[in-house]
């Protein structure tokens, strides 16, 4: 299946944000969203799930407008993981999983469901927990059950909003990791937008550079992260190193300061 | 069975079991209130006297004559008044905390609880002024006869009560401000009308000031089975209403954003919510006057004994909010009798101090 954004524009009031985004992905892919603060990465995530409406603009998913898809169908094509998450005390984990079931549920759970989420719980390995209160949980074990949530949802495309921005060193490397497995077990497709460089020159298939609400380069990992488009973008001199395990960056300072560090 | 059905499984069982102990516990405490009182009338004699009302051709008559007119007349409508109320405050703490994701929200965070007040403190000081001749008239309404005055009470606090929970959220949606911001509105609102009812009272002659301090008190004086042919289908539709978005409610826990990725529509959802459990509200504290503590303390207390999943915690949060308040007013009623005590000091005691074992005994299980 193809993901297709074609001239999205977006705002808040009067400032707009994004200035004509075309951008595509396909299932069995990673697209990284890469950009600095503010460049428009999450406002981008949230209005291709439906959670913005665009000002101007079309998504589409195999051509067809997912503006004009019922909001539980919309659900079922594109799953939303936030940066920030939300709950309520007294909660155990497997009730939070199951909520990613909404749109397949009318009352009760119903095996499907329960299977849905059991396959979830196996796949982040927090099974184990499912009895457990989430606010008991340390916050990778958190982490690790909202994107069990959102994979219980089961939609074509997940769209991740910086999901390791508050994991530590190896659960960053682990969610990503994850992340990359299914969605070749899956088939499914993943955009998400991130901050480290590293992880989208490692896990990503293709990678989108955003600035200042355009797209600024667009192609594979190795086209979209080089020390132009760092500096261009991020104002960041940096340079690349490359061994046996592959590419890494090694940013040096902001360009503006050079004289100072 | 897999083993995340099996966890399911023995969760919904066990809530299911508290649930019809919770209702046993509440009609239990339903027989008990009938037969406690200034009068003390035997269960047996209760049990008649209920049975005989509700099938007068199979069964018999109390033996003590007059145990009918008090089980039936006098206590039975006051146990259901306190029954409602404490079902619509309860379900409207839970609904409210749902839809904003604050566990500090309730009918009084939202300005409804005093704006309902100030509603009633307007017609008891001013209402002779405002409404002039038609102040003093009398309404009837199955068979009661109800003062105008009252009537005009009970229509301001409900009117008042209902559309400060409107002004909050359309302050809310038209300024697109933060759920925080739109709860900081209603408590701001709260103090507004809180001026206004301090005003009223300064202003009153001596009568009005009492009767607005005894209706800020709140109660189920006023209980008659003309207010429960009022109220209860008011309180079981609206329930019903909230009942049926138990599964949103869960997904609103997860935050705005991953409600509408679920296919909800956020805004309309949390305004049809807020809606019917003011509308419930509203009705009741019209008829009992300010209750507090049960919208914030019922639905606490549901989560800790039985989780988070709206299917089970609204009734659950309904049946708890209605066993503390018959229970306070039950024992108001006895504890100096024949003088009564208002419903919130026994309210306060006993909720509160349940809310704080149930605390203390969480953390001894949160250490372990």
């Amino acid at each position: 299946m193809r993901l297709e954004v074609k001239g999205l524009h977006q705002g808040y009031g009067d400032l707009e944000i994004l200035h004509g985004i075309d951008l595509f992905t396909e299932t069995g892919e990673v697209l990284a969203l890469l950009g600095p603060n503010g460049s428009g990465k999450s406002t981008l995530v949230k209005t291709i799930t439906g959670i913005m409406k665009p000002r101007a603009g079309a998504i589409t998913v195999d051509g067809q407008d997912v503006m004009r898809m019922e909001p539980s169908e919309m659900a079922k094509v594109l799953g939303y993981v936030p940066q920030h998450f939300h709950y309520m005390p007294y909660t155990t984990v497997l009730e939070t999983v199951l909520i990613g079931r909404r749109p397949y549920m009318q009352w009760s759970a119903s095996d499907q469901d329960l299977e849905a989420v059991e396959h979830a719980l196996k796949t982040m390995q927090i099974l184990d927990l499912a009895e457990k209160n989430v606010n008991e949980l340390s916050g990778g074990q958190k982490q690790r059950v909202f994107i069990a949530r959102a994979l219980t949802q089961s939609p074509k495309f997940y769209l991740f909003d910086e999901p390791t921005s508050s994991l530590d060193l190896k659960y960053q490397l682990e969610t990503m990791m994850t992340m990359h497995e299914l969605v070749r077990r899956q088939g499914a497709g993943m955009v998400v937008a991130l901050h480290d460089l590293n992880l989208a020159l490692r896990y990503a298939d293709r990678a989108v550079m955003i600035k200042d609400g355009k797209v600024h380069r667009s192609g594979t990992p190795d086209e979209v992260i080089n020390p132009r488009t760092i500096e261009e973008v991020y104002g960041v001199e940096a340079v690349i190193t490359e061994n046996e395990r592959g590419k890494f960056i090694l940013p040096y300072g902001p360009v503006d300061r050079k004289a100072t560090i | 069975m897999t083993g995340v059905k099996r966890v399911y499984e023995t969760a919904r069982r066990k809530k299911v079991i508290f649930l019809t102990i919770m209702l046993v516990a509440l009609t239990a405490a339903s027989i008990v209130a009938l037969a406690v009182g200034s009068v003390y009338i035997p269960v047996s004699d209760v049990l008649h006297a209920i049975g005989h009302a509700l099938f007068p051709d199979w069964v018999s008559a109390p033996e003590y004559s007059a145990a009918s007119t008090i089980v039936v007349k006098l206590r039975a409508p006051r146990i259901i008044l306190a029954i409602l109320a404490g079902v619509s405050l309860a379900v409207a703490g839970t609904a409210m905390q749902g839809v904003l994701r604050n566990p500090l929200v309730s009918p009084f965070t939202l300005g409804l609880s005093s704006a309902a007040a100030f509603g009633a403190a307007l017609t008891i000081a001013v209402g002779p002024a405002i409404f002039g001749a038609a102040y003093y008239g009398t309404a009837v309404f199955m068979g009661q006869v109800f003062p105008a005055s009252t009537v005009w009470m009970i229509l301001f606090a409900f009117v008042f009560g209902m559309s400060t929970v409107l002004l909050v959220y359309l302050i809310a949606r038209t300024q697109r401000i933060s759920q925080s911001t739109m709860i900081l509105s209603g408590v701001v609102i709260g103090y507004l009308f809180q001026a206004g009812i301090t005003f009223l009272k300064y202003i009153s002659d001596e009568g009005a000031l009492r009767e607005i301090t005894i209706w800020l008190m709140g109660g189920m004086w006023g209980a008659t089975w003309a207010t429960v042919a009022i109220l209860l289908p008011v309180v079981v539709v609206c329930v019903y209403l909230v009942e049926r978005t138990a599964l949103d409610l869960n997904a609103f826990t997860s935050g705005d954003e991953v409600a509408k990725n679920l296919g909800i529509n956020v805004p309309r959802m949390r305004l049809y919510t807020l809606l019917v459990v003011s509308f419930a509200t509203s009705a009741c504290l019209a008829f009992t006057g300010v209750i507090g503590f049960i919208g914030l303390m019922a639905p606490h207390i549901c989560r800790m004994l039985i989780g988070n999943d709206h299917k089970y915690l609204i009734p659950c949060s309904a049946l708890m909010g209605a066993l503390i308040l018959l229970i306070s007013d039950t024992v108001g009623r006895i504890i100096l009798a024949p003088v009564e005590l208002p419903v919130g000091v026994i309210m306060y005691v006993i909720g509160g101090v349940f809310f704080v074992y149930l605390i203390t005994r969480g953390r001894g299980r949160a250490v372990e």
